[in-house]
């Protein structure tokens, strides 16, 4: 129970295009994250799910049935707000409590679910506060409860972590993963936050312009993405591009002298080649199938376990990261090795994966 | 906005204000419209049709235009005292003294009195005999002899006038005081260390904060007065001389006192319509005042 | 903030001065002339200050076995009845109203409307008003003067409470009805609850506006069944009653319930002001 599956969602406002016919297909049990930046839809779309908002066409289905058009209440769908929407005039038990109250849920039901939900959030103590009572993360443990208390077949989290410091947003996020694996419900979550979709999702799907630009698991989006704008979007710091020529089965960059034997697929002669800082590394020589570049170090940013190199290479810059114990500093001139294996490929004019 | 579990019969919890709205407003407004077209009486006679005659007869009835200019003299006096007298208290009670927090709070005193317990008030202090004012003046020596403040034309007026402005001055410096505070802190230290003067200081710093509550305010008072009623009937009736009849009590005394339903109704039009004329003004400028920010 | 000058300072302080008195002194006279005896007040020169307290005015004015007594208190207690059912029936039928436009973005301009039929000045609907109530029988009646309080009270009482629903996260309300409340259980439950203070503060100026209505009632109550205290102390000063302290004291009486509401809700009220600046 928990299938869910989106069918060429469109919503208008006026001349205004929020989302462009989007189609994706979750299993029952699944952990799907909506990842992109503000204005893509992500929101519009998780409202369209939830019921708040009615799609101008297309169609969502719950195991199997349509539920465009049924009240939110009757979708048997729950939903974490990103500013929690706890009721500040209830107690933290009677919040938790509050959906199967409206259910009709017998009182002495309503105090075994409370209760149990409330040990599973490790909330116990608090239930007779108020909500002004309670810090960030324990509002955020108390918006997961009243959720989760009524057991419905579909979660929808808005954000959730986006009002919490970065101490308790990996503590929340770790605790949503356990739960998600306790109950292991279905789950749809919105974020703009790369480092929570990866960790996430088992299936993550990157949103842009109202549109779906990529669907697939957290490795498939990082390792092969469709899209240069997936690729620039997932990663940080983000990849690098250099555009170029292939001609006679090599490659030459446009604006700095890399040139190396094409060995990737055919179709274009436009093409754009991305390289991940991380698959950069600081040539020692030797490696024999490595591509090698001179390159100018600009800037040196350590962050602790590993540094930031900025470097140019003809009127290229390349970001790259190194282990913290190597040695380089600005100004030095290094020379960079990169697998040709790491290497991806995009078409110039559309941006597509070749 | 999220919407969709709005029910589509909501607007039906509307529907009971829109009912009063009707039956207690709207209803009166057409029946007076109607009525102005007739030459009705209050009682008995539901009159004939007149056409436009009552607005005729009425534009040069020299009672009508003299109270027109009445209402027009307590409204533009009246606003522009409230509003200058409540703006420079505001600015007083934003300077720190001792005694700022009770003096703010008496400043609420005016306008919680009613209108009528005001205009009441004044009275026994314009009393020709025994009123505290020429008791006052006399005392210090700066009147010879006893005045009727209320019973002399040329004087009725100005003391209705400053009646109204002692009640309502203090509304306007709330209303200002509150937008003054809502001046931030750090621009006006801004403002300072820039070097800008006093002068420059309110003109770019706390200006554009005032503009906006203060012309509400003017909107708003200016209706009210416009419309005044209670503080002329309780203090003068109109009189010494029809001197401060205003209009509202010109259409009192043609409907109610000479029971022309008909002549009042038309007289009670024109006004409605020059108050709609000021509202639509008003309106105009309050935009033009928010686009300037 | 600003360090002043010496002068600045004495300047500041007379200004405080001045206003404190003439904000102050016409209020004390008042209550001064009500515990006056009625000689005192007749006198040339004006005793400003009564040798003694003289209480017999109020102890008159509260005598319900005495005509005068009797009138005054009848007009205070239907004063009283009619703001109260007023303000009561406003509330009712504002707050739902309030919460429709405040949600429906559809329906803004029906508050337009009504804001627009609130500047209308009383003398235009007064005749059409007093011919139905007399073909009704309701002239000289609490409840027809409180149905016309009701018109004049829910306009402005849904406009403020409106901001304040304007003022609700939407996401509760959105919360509230994916946990299964109905519109009335989540009205009631959350959102109602929610902006109490609002609709408080939205009841004390219904209750100031219709304690202060002076027109509609002069025309439309004349008897001690139904006539309000405006309209009783119109006629105490206007030459029924010839000695001054008794007429203070009305005044004194009558100004008490909102004066005293003032005091205490200041903080309420300003920020109910400077909201939509109702009571003009």
């Amino acid at each position: 129970m928990g299938a869910l599956e989106i069918s060429q969602i469109r919503k208008e406002y006026g001349i205004l295009q929020v989302l462009k016919g989007v189609d994706i297909a979750l299993d029952d049990g699944g952990f799907l994250v909506l990842l992109g930046s503000s204005g893509c839809g992500k929101s519009t779309l998780l409202s369209i799910i939830a019921g708040l908002a009615e799609p101008t066409s297309g169609d969502v289905l719950l195991d199997g049935k349509s539920i465009v058009g049924v009240h939110p209440k009757d979708r048997d769908i729950a939903m974490v707000f990103q500013s929690y929407a706890l009721y500040p005039n209830l107690s933290v038990a009677r919040n938790i409590a509050f959906p199967l109250e409206m259910r009709k849920v017998p009182r002495a039901d309503q105090e075994r679910a409370v209760a149990e939900v409330a040990k599973l959030l490790r909330i116990e103590s608090l239930l007779d506060r108020k909500p002004a009572q309670l810090s960030g993360g324990q509002r955020q443990r108390v918006a997961i409860g009243r959720a989760l208390v009524r057991k419905p077949k579909l979660f929808l989290f808005d954000e959730p972590l986006s009002n919490l410091d970065a101490r308790l947003r990996s503590e929340m996020r770790h605790e949503i993963k356990r739960l998600h694996g306790i109950l292991g419900t279905t789950i749809v979550y919105v974020t703009h936050d790369q480092v929570e979709a990866m960790t996430l999702a088992t299936q993550l799907v990157l949103m842009h312009n109202g549109q779906v630009e990529q669907q697939g698991s957290p490795s498939q989006i990082y390792d092969r993405p469709r899209t240069m704008r997936v690729a620039d979007f997932v990663g940080s710091p983000p990849m690098n591009f250099i555009s170029g020529k292939v001609s006679n089965g090599r490659f030459r960059g446009e604006t700095c002298p890399i040139e190396f034997d094409y060995k990737g697929p055919d179709g274009a002669c436009e093409i754009v080649m991305g390289i991940r800082p991380e698959a950069i590394g600081v040539a020692i020589s030797g490696q024999a199938s490595a591509i090698e570049i001179a390159a100018d170090v600009n800037l040196v940013e350590l962050t602790g376990p590993e540094q930031l190199i900025s470097t140019r290479v003809g009127g290229q810059e390349l970001v790259l990261t190194a282990p913290s114990g190597v040695d380089v500093s600005p100004g030095q001139s290094i020379r960079l090795s990169i697998a040709p294996e790491s290497l991806h490929f995009f078409e110039a004019s559309q941006g597509m994966r070749l | 906005m999220n919407t969709a579990w709005i029910p589509r019969q909501a607007w039906l919890l509307a529907l009971p204000l829109m009912a009063v709205m009707v039956t207690v407003i709207g209803y009166p407004l057409f029946d007076t419209i109607r009525l102005s077209l007739t030459d009705a009486r209050l009682i008995g006679s539901t009159g004939n049709f007149v056409g436009l005659n009552n607005f005729a007869k009425l534009v040069s009835r020299p009672d009508f235009l003299q109270a027109l200019s009445t209402t027009a003299i307590f409204t533009v006096v009246s606003v522009s005292a409230e509003i200058v007298l409540g703006v420079l208290t505001a600015l007083l009670l934003q300077q720190r003294f001792v005694g700022r927090t009770l003096l703010r709070a008496l400043m609420i005193l005016p306008w919680a009195l009613p209108t009528v317990v005001n205009a009441m008030l004044w009275r026994l202090i314009y009393n020709p005999e025994y009123g505290a004012l020429n008791a006052a003046l006399t005392q210090i020596g700066l009147l010879e002899g006893y005045q009727s403040w209320l019973g002399q034309p040329q004087s009725a007026i100005w003391a209705i006038i400053v009646a109204d402005v002692w009640k309502n001055f203090s509304l306007v410096a709330l209303i200002s005081l509150a937008a003054l505070q809502a001046v931030p802190r750090d621009v006006q230290a801004a403002a300072l260390i820039d070097g800008a003067g006093i002068v420059q200081r309110f003109r770019y710093v706390t200006l554009p904060y005032l503009a906006g509550p203060l012309m509400v305010a003017v909107v708003l008072r200016t209706i009210e007065a416009f419309k005044v009623f209670d503080i002329v009937w309780v203090l003068t009736r109109g009189g010494p001389a029809n001197s401060t009849r205003t209009l509202s009590l010109l259409v009192y005394q043609e409907a109610f006192a000479f029971q022309r339903a008909g002549s009042g109704a038309s007289l009670a039009l024109i006004v409605t319509l020059i108050i709609t004329l000021l509202a639509v003004f008003y309106a105009r400028l309050v935009r033009r005042t928010e686009e300037m920010k | 903030m600003e360090r002043r000058s010496t002068t600045a300072t004495i300047f500041t302080y007379v200004a405080a001065i001045a206003v404190f008195l003439i904000v102050l002194l016409p209020f004390v006279w008042l209550v001064v002339m009500s515990l006056s005896p009625a000689e005192a007040l007749t006198q040339k020169p004006l005793r400003w200050w009564p040798s003694e307290m003289d209480f017999s005015n109020y102890r008159q004015l509260l005598d319900y076995t005495e005509g005068k007594g009797r009138d005054f208190l009848s007009a205070l207690f239907n004063s009283l009845r009619v703001s109260g059912l007023a303000t009561l029936l406003a509330l009712v039928i504002a707050i739902p109203a309030a919460w429709v436009v405040s949600r429906v973005k559809s329906m803004d301009w029906s508050l337009s409307l009504v804001v627009l039929l609130y500047m209308l000045p009383p003398v235009a609907l007064a005749v059409p008003l007093y011919m139905v109530l007399a073909r009704i029988g309701m002239l000289n009646s609490v409840y027809g003067l409180a149905a016309i309080y009701l018109a004049i009270l829910a306009p402005f009482t849904t406009w403020l409470i409106k901001s304040g629903f304007d003022a609700l996260p939407g996401e509760i309300e959105s919360a509230a009805s994916m946990d299964g409340a109905r519109l009335d259980q989540m009205l009631r439950l959350i959102s109602i609850p929610l902006i109490a203070p609002i609709v408080a503060t939205a009841a004390i100026f219904a209750l100031l506006l219709a304690w202060d209505e002076f027109f509609y009632a002069l025309l439309f109550t004349s008897g001690v069944q139904a006539k309000t205290v405006t309209v009783a102390i119109a006629e105490i000063s206007g030459g029924r009653e010839t000695n001054y302290g008794a007429i203070a004291a009305a005044g004194v009486i009558a100004a008490l319930p909102p004066v005293f509401i003032g005091l205490i809700l200041q903080k309420a009220l300003i920020s109910g002001l400077t909201h939509g600046g109702v009571k003009g």
